[in-house]
């Protein structure tokens, strides 16, 4: 039984992709800008690089909306548990 | 009803249970990685850069070289699945070995990192950037190793023609695990390599 039940793409096109942007971050850290740009620049090429293995690796490009839900819902929950936490820990000396 | 039509609804439900029960873990296990990088994170916005000296020290060229091995890992599994798909069943089970080849030579950069690190004096207790060093890519090293058991006793049951016909969705299924694996360490690497 081999049914497709959803198409292929391009993996080492995204393979490549993932490869430019890692050196695109590791290079990052010798350019001359501020560290609160830079490490915010290759946090932001990070996420990007972990939206293109979640969406294409991991197919969430094909799946229902539930499996994109049970994938998003605890990352947003994350993030507010990061955030919220940041006036208590960062701030608070 | 046919026995044809009955076999592909037992499939279709499997497939189903098999992604969902993934899924459902890997949502359990963005907390588990979600809530020890979110207090490295915090921790290290409130030490004010005092952590920097000690960051500085990880070597970002072996990271660097890891997260290659880690993310053409993801590739070669994910081609396993694509494989699987059109029932390429040699093709299949290369790519199943390739991906625990390059799982297992993560790990040996990762234990040749470690020595590196504790021969010049930079253990687990040698600071609170080094505890956490330590504590997170040694979770980490854990689940690759749990990945890389997974995709070897695949790879045996499809050396031995054991994983057809009816279990081979479980190579989707250990991919998408693996990717995950891929994924945390694509945020592990800035957080611990890059950010000096």
């Amino acid at each position: 039984m081999a049914e497709s039940q959803h198409a292929h793409p391009n993996y080492v096109l995204i393979w490549a992709w993932l490869l430019v942007l890692l050196f695109v971050s590791v290079f990052a850290v010798y350019l001359p800008f501020s560290q609160t740009l830079t490490v915010t620049f290759i946090f932001i090429v990070a996420a990007v690089k972990a939206w293109m293995v979640a969406v294409y690796f991991m197919h969430l490009k094909f799946e229902e909306s539930l499996v994109r839900y049970i994938a998003v819902i605890p990352v947003v929950l994350f993030l507010i548990m990061l955030v919220s936490l940041i006036p208590d820990i960062v701030y608070n000396k | 009803m046919s026995v044809a039509a009955t076999a592909s609804e037992y499939q279709a439900t499997h497939t189903i249970r098999g992604k969902m029960g993934m899924w459902w873990f890997l949502a359990s296990e963005i907390m588990v990685f979600g809530g020890f990088l979110a207090i490295y994170i915090l921790y290290r916005m409130a030490s004010g850069g005092a952590w920097a000296a000690h960051a500085e020290h990880v070597s970002a060229t072996i990271g660097t070289f890891n997260t290659v091995l880690l993310l053409t890992s993801s590739l070669t599994m994910v081609k396993a699945f694509e494989y699987i798909d059109a029932d390429d069943r040699e093709k299949a089970r290369n790519f199943l070995l390739f991906t625990v080849l390059l799982g297992v030579a993560f790990l040996g950069v990762k234990g040749f990192e470690y020595s590196k690190e504790i021969a010049a004096g930079y253990t687990p207790l040698s600071g609170i950037f080094w505890s956490f060093y330590y504590a997170l890519t040694g979770l980490h090293g854990l689940h690759v190793l749990a990945g890389v058991i997974l995709n070897f006793s695949l790879f045996m049951m499809a050396a031995r023609g054991t994983l057809w016909p009816k279990t081979q969705g479980r190579v989707e299924y250990a991919g998408l695990y693996w990717h995950f694996v891929d994924l945390i360490w694509i945020f592990l690497f800035p957080l611990l390599y890059l950010s000096y």
